[in-house]
C-alpha cells in the first residue's frame, strides 16, 4: 500500500504514469519491431540458396519435373508479391498454407508451439526455483566450502553446450550406464508431449542444467549486495532470524537483477531449445523450424521466427516492467 | 538458429539503465554457448573416420527357422523424412523413408528384389511381342486394391499416362520416355500392350530399377484421395515429418503375408538420436547408418547390426565436355589416383566393396574382368600428355545433399590427389541449393549417389545425349548406338557382347570415378526376425515389412 501512495504522490499532473508511459512505448517499439523482423526474415529466407521446389524433389529434380512443381507452388511470383501475399494474411488472421505439405500454416505450427511453451515454462520455472535458491544459498555461506564448489560447479556448466549436456544426459541415465528414461521424445501427432511425462524428463533436465548457473549466479551477486548493506545489518543486530533476514530483507531488494536474469534465460531458452529438441526428437517449434528452413518452407519459417520475436518482445517488456516495479526509486519520475 | 532468435531480441528490448551492458554481455555469452553447441552438432555429424579392417559382410538372413509368430507393433525409425513428404505413389521414391512408407502400400509391376534381380510383383509377364519395340504386360490374378477394387489393365494405363503426363510429368517419366503414350491399348481386363517409340529391350529391367516412382495406383486415383494401394499394409495416418502408421492388409494377396498387425514408421532428424532411440529400444530397428554408428551397434547388446554389400554407387563426377576433363587423359589419371581400399578404410570404415569405375555389378551382363589400381606414376604420366605435368588446380562442388558421407570422400580424394600433383579445391554447396540449377548437371567435377541400377538402367539415366540426369555430359555416338543395339536385339549372348563393349568404354573413357560400392547398414533389435540384406542400396532390405516378425 505504501508503495503504490509513494507513486501516486510523486506523479506529476497531466503526465501519464511512469509504467504505463513505458508500456505504451514498449509495445510500440515492439509492433515496429516485429514489422522489421518479418521483413527481414523474409529477405533472409529469399536469399537462402535453392528453394521449396529443389527440396522437395532433391535428385529426382530432373529440369521438367523442376518447373512444373515451381509453377504449381508459385515460387515465380516476384519476392514482393509474395511478401505482400503473405503479411496481408498475417495480419488478417490468415497466414497461409505451407509450400512444403499445403496444409495451413497455424495448424502446421501450434502443435509444435504447444510443445515447446510446456518444455521452455516447466524448464523456466524448475530452473528459476533451483537457480535462486541455490544461489541465495550460495550468498548466506558466502566463501564457504558450498559456496566455492557451486561457484565452481556452475562455472565448469556454462562452459559446456548444451548438445554435450543432452548426450551426457542420454549416455548416463538412458542408454549406456541405466536405461531409466526415454533417449527420445517420441510424441505421436495428435497428442501432446505432457501426455507422457517421462518423455519430458531428459529435454527438460537439460535445458534446466544450462540455465540454472546463470540463475545462480546472478542471484548470488545481488544477494550478496543486498546482505552486505546497511539495513541487513540493522536486522542482523534486531536478533532477527537468518531465513527472515533472507527472505524478508535481502531478497526483496535483490529481485530487480534476478527478474532480468530470469527473463534472459527464459529468452535463452526459446532459442536453445532449438538444439535439445534436435537431439531428442522433440517434436517442438525448434524442430519444424529446422525442418522448414530446409524445406524451404517460406510461410512456416514466416510465422514461426515471428511468434519467436513476439516471444522476446513480450518477455523483455514483462522482465522490464516487473524489475522496475521492483526498485522503487526507479519507477518514479525524475 | 539460435543466432538469428538472439538478433531479433537485440531489437526487441532496448534497455534503459544499468542493466544493458550485463544483458548484451549475457546474451552474446548464451548466443555464443549455442553456437559452440551447433558446432558440436556439425562435428558429431561429420566424424566417421577410423581405421579398421573390413568386417564381415557376407549375406546373412535373420530368416526364422520355425513359423513367423503372428502380431505385435513394428516401429522403424529413419532419418530424411520432412514436412513435405506425401503418401502420393508418383512421389515414392523420393527419400529412403518415402519409399519405406509408399513401399508398405504401394506395388510396381516389377522391381528389383534383395538379389538386385527383376522379380515380377503385379505383373505376371512383361514379354516383347515380335519385337522390342512392342510389350505385353500380363497383370497378376486375384489382386485388389485396399478398397476392394480389383486390380487391373486399367489401373496400368491409369498410372503410366498420369507418370508420362506431358504437361505434368512425374518422376518416373524419365525412365519411361521411349513408350508411346497414345498407343497404350487394353487387350482384356489383365492384358496391355505397350508400344514403344524406339526399341526397348530393357525395358522389365528399367521398369524394376526405379520401381518406386512407378508404383501402381488405382484407375482415377487423385492426389485428394485417401491412399490406396495393393500392398502388404494398409493407411491408418501420416503425419508429415513425424510419423506414419500402416495396418495389416487382410486382403493381401500373398497368403500368410504380412505376420505384423501394424508398420509405424517414425521420422527423426539427427542421427544419432536413431541410434539412441533403438539402444533404448523406443524403436524396432533402422537404417541408413554410418560406419562409425554400425561399430558401436555391432558391440552393442541387444541389437543385429547387418550390413549389406550393395551395387549402390557414389562416383566423382566429370564433365567430358569441359576442361580440363574433355581429354580423356586426365579422367583416365583421376582414375589412377584413387588408392580404393584405403578410400574404402577412411571413407565408410570398411563398409564398402572395391569398385573399377563401371557401374551395375549385379547385372547377368557385368563384366566381372574389369580391375583398376592406384598408380600414381602412370596418373603423371597422363596428366603430362595431357599437358599438364606442372601440376592441375580443380574445384570439386560437393554437398552434405548427395550423402552424408560426401565430404569425407571429397576430403580423401583431396588427398589422394596430392601425390599426383593434382590440387583439389573442395567448394561446399548447401543442401538446398546442390540439386537447383545451379550446380547438379553443371558442376565440373562433382560427386553425386545411385542406387544399384542394372545396367542399361543406369546408362539411360546418365551416360546418354537424352539421359535426364547427365552429371558428366557423355555423349559418345558408337556408345549410344551401341546402347540402341543392345535394346533392339532379343538374344542374350549377342546383348552381352554389346554391353562388355559399352563397360570398356566407361572402363576406359567414362566420366565416373567409382572407388567403391557403398554397403547399406541396418541395425534391428533381436527381438526381431525376417529381415534380409538388400543388395540395391535402399535401407532395411528394400523395406520388405511383410517379411518381419517378432520371436516373443
Amino acid at each position: 500500500m505504501t508503495r503504490y501512495r509513494q507513486l501516486r504522490t510523486g506523479r506529476r499532473t497531466g503526465e501519464p504514469h511512469p509504467i504505463v508511459a513505458l508500456l505504451v512505448q514498449r509495445v510500440a517499439l515492439g509492433v515496429v519491431t516485429l514489422f522489421v523482423v518479418s521483413v527481414v526474415i523474409f529477405a533472409a529466407t529469399e536469399a537462402l540458396p535453392g528453394n521449396a521446389a529443389v527440396a522437395i524433389l532433391g535428385h529426382s529434380a530432373a529440369p521438367a519435373q523442376l518447373h512444373a512443381l515451381e509453377r504449381q507452388l508459385h515460387l515465380n511470383r516476384s519476392a514482393f508479391d509474395q511478401y505482400r501475399s503473405w503479411i496481408s494474411g498475417v495480419l488478417s488472421g490468415h497466414p497461409g498454407k505451407s509450400l512444403a505439405n499445403g496444409m495451413p500454416v497455424w495448424s502446421v505450427v501450434r502443435p509444435a508451439l504447444a510443445n515447446s511453451i510446456v518444455l521452455v515454462l516447466l524448464a523456466g520455472v524448475i530452473g528459476s526455483i533451483v537457480g535462486v535458491m541455490l544461489g541465495a544459498l550460495a550468498a548466506l555461506r558466502k566463501d564457504s566450502p558450498l559456496d566455492h564448489v557451486l561457484s565452481v560447479i556452475a562455472l565448469a556448466v556454462t562452459a559446456l553446450p548444451e548438445f554435450v549436456v543432452a548426450i551426457v544426459l542420454i549416455v548416463v541415465f538412458a542408454t549406456v550406464v541405466w536405461h531409466i528414461v526415454p533417449a527420445v521424445s517420441l510424441v505421436p501427432p495428435g497428442t501432446h508431449a505432457w501426455s507422457e511425462p517421462r518423455q519430458l524428463i531428459l529435454p527438460v533436465a537439460t535445458l534446466v542444467v544450462v540455465i540454472v548457473p546463470y540463475i545462480l549466479r546472478m542471484t548470488r551477486a545481488a544477494t550478496v549486495e543486498a546482505l552486505e548493506s546497511d539495513y541487513v545489518e540493522m536486522a542482523r543486530l534486531k536478533g532477527l532470524p537468518t531465513w527472515r533476514v533472507l527472505a524478508v530483507h535481502a531478497l526483496p531488494n535483490a529481485v530487480a537483477p534476478i527478474v532480468q536474469v530470469l527473463g534472459l534465460s527464459l529468452l535463452y531458452l526459446a532459442g536453445g531449445i532449438v538444439v535439445v529438441e534436435f537431439v531428442f526428437a522433440y517434436p517442438g517449434i525448434g524442430q519444424s523450424l529446422v525442418s522448414a528452413v530446409s524445406n524451404r518452407d517460406v510461410p512456416v519459417i514466416q510465422m514461426t521466427v515471428l511468434l519467436l520475436a513476439g516471444f522476446y518482445v513480450f518477455v523483455n517488456i514483462v522482465s522490464d516492467v516487473v524489475a522496475l516495479l521492483a526498485t522503487p526509486r526507479r519507477r518514479l519520475p525524475r | 538458429v539460435s543466432t538469428a532468435s538472439g538478433r531479433n531480441g537485440d531489437g526487441a528490448g532496448e534497455d534503459a539503465g544499468w542493466n544493458l551492458d550485463r544483458r548484451t554481455f549475457l546474451r552474446s555469452a548464451l548466443v555464443g554457448g549455442a553456437a559452440l553447441a551447433a558446432g558440436g552438432l556439425l562435428d558429431a555429424c561429420g566424424s566417421s573416420s577410423g581405421s579398421k579392417a573390413k568386417t564381415s559382410t557376407s549375406p546373412t538372413t535373420g530368416a526364422p527357422v520355425a513359423a513367423p509368430k503372428k502380431g505385435g507393433d513394428l516401429r522403424v525409425g529413419l532419418t530424411g523424412g520432412s514436412s513435405s513428404d506425401t503418401l502420393n505413389p508418383f512421389f515414392g521414391g523420393i527419400s529412403a523413408i518415402g519409399t519405406a512408407r509408399a513401399q508398405q502400400l504401394y506395388q510396381p509391376l516389377v522391381q528389383l528384389s534383395n538379389a538386385a534381380q527383376v522379380q515380377y510383383v503385379l505383373a505376371e509377364s512383361i514379354t516383347p511381342k515380335g519385337s522390342t519395340s512392342l510389350w505385353t504386360i500380363s497383370c497378376r490374378k486375384g489382386v485388389t486394391f485396399h478398397n476392394g477394387k480389383s486390380f487391373g489393365a486399367d489401373d496400368v494405363i491409369y498410372t503410366l499416362r498420369t507418370i508420362l503426363n506431358p504437361k505434368k510429368p512425374l518422376g518416373g517419366a524419365t525412365v519411361l520416355t521411349p513408350v508411346d503414350i497414345n498407343g497404350l491399348k487394353k487387350i482384356d481386363d489383365l492384358t496391355v500392350e505397350v508400344p514403344m517409340k524406339i526399341p526397348f529391350g530393357s525395358f522389365p529391367e528399367q521398369l524394376a530399377s526405379f520401381w518406386y516412382f512407378l508404383y501402381i495406383a488405382p484407375d482415377g486415383w487423385t492426389q485428394a484421395d485417401k491412399p490406396n494401394g495393393t500392398g502388404a499394409f494398409k493407411y491408418q495416418s501420416f503425419t508429415p515429418g513425424q510419423q506414419s502408421v500402416f495396418v495389416r492388409n487382410d486382403n493381401y494377396w500373398k497368403s500368410g503375408h504380412p505376420y505384423l498387425d501394424t508398420v509405424t514408421i517414425l521420422d527423426f532428424q539427427d542421427p544419432t538420436a536413431v541410434e539412441n532411440a533403438l539402444v533404448s529400444k523406443a524403436i524396432d530397428c533402422t537404417g541408413q547408418l554410418s560406419g562409425s554408428q554400425m561399430k558401436i551397434l555391432q558391440s552393442t547388446p541387444g541389437i543385429k547390426a547387418l550390413p549389406s554389400q550393395t551395387g549402390a554407387i557414389e562416383p566423382f563426377t566429370m564433365r567430358v565436355d569441359k576442361a580440363p576433363f574433355n581429354d580423356v587423359n586426365v579422367r583416365q589419371a583421376f582414375r589412377y589416383i584413387v588408392n580404393r581400399p584405403e578410400f574404402i578404410t577412411t571413407t565408410l570404415d570398411g563398409f564398402g566393396t572395391v569398385a573399377a569405375d563401371v557401374t551395375s555389378p549385379y547385372d547377368p551382363d557385368f563384366d566381372s574382368s574389369l580391375h583398376r589400381e592406384q598408380d600414381i606414376a602412370l596418373a603423371k604420366q597422363l596428366l603430362a600428355k595431357a599437358g599438364y605435368s606442372r601440376g592441375l588446380t580443380v574445384t570439386l562442388d560437393t554437398s552434405l545433399a548427395i550423402n552424408s558421407s560426401a565430404l569425407n570422400m571429397a576430403t580423401v580424394f583431396k588427398q589422394q590427389a596430392s601425390a599426383a600433383g593434382v590440387t583439389v579445391n573442395i567448394n561446399q554447396v548447401s543442401a538446398g541449393d546442390f540439386f537447383g540449377p545451379n550446380y547438379y548437371t553443371k558442376a565440373v567435377f562433382s560427386q553425386i549417389y545411385y542406387d544399384y541400377s542394372p545396367y542399361l538402367a543406369q546408362v539411360a539415366q546418365t551416360f546418354l545425349p537424352t539421359s535426364p540426369f547427365q552429371e558428366t555430359h557423355f555423349n559418345d555416338p558408337q556408345y549410344t548406338s551401341l546402347y540402341n543395339d543392345a535394346n533392339k536385339t532379343q538374344n542374350a549372348s549377342t546383348r552381352k557382347e554389346i554391353e562388355y563393349e559399352m563397360q570398356k568404354i566407361d572402363f576406359n573413357q567414362g566420366g565416373y570415378i567409382i572407388p567403391c560400392f557403398v554397403d547399406s547398414l541396418d541395425a534391428y533389435t533381436t527381438n526381431l526376425t525376417g529381415y534380409q540384406t538388400g543388395k540395391v542400396g535402399e535401407p532395411l532390405g528394400n523395406f520388405n515389412f511383410e517379411d518381419y516378425s517378432f520371436l516373443s
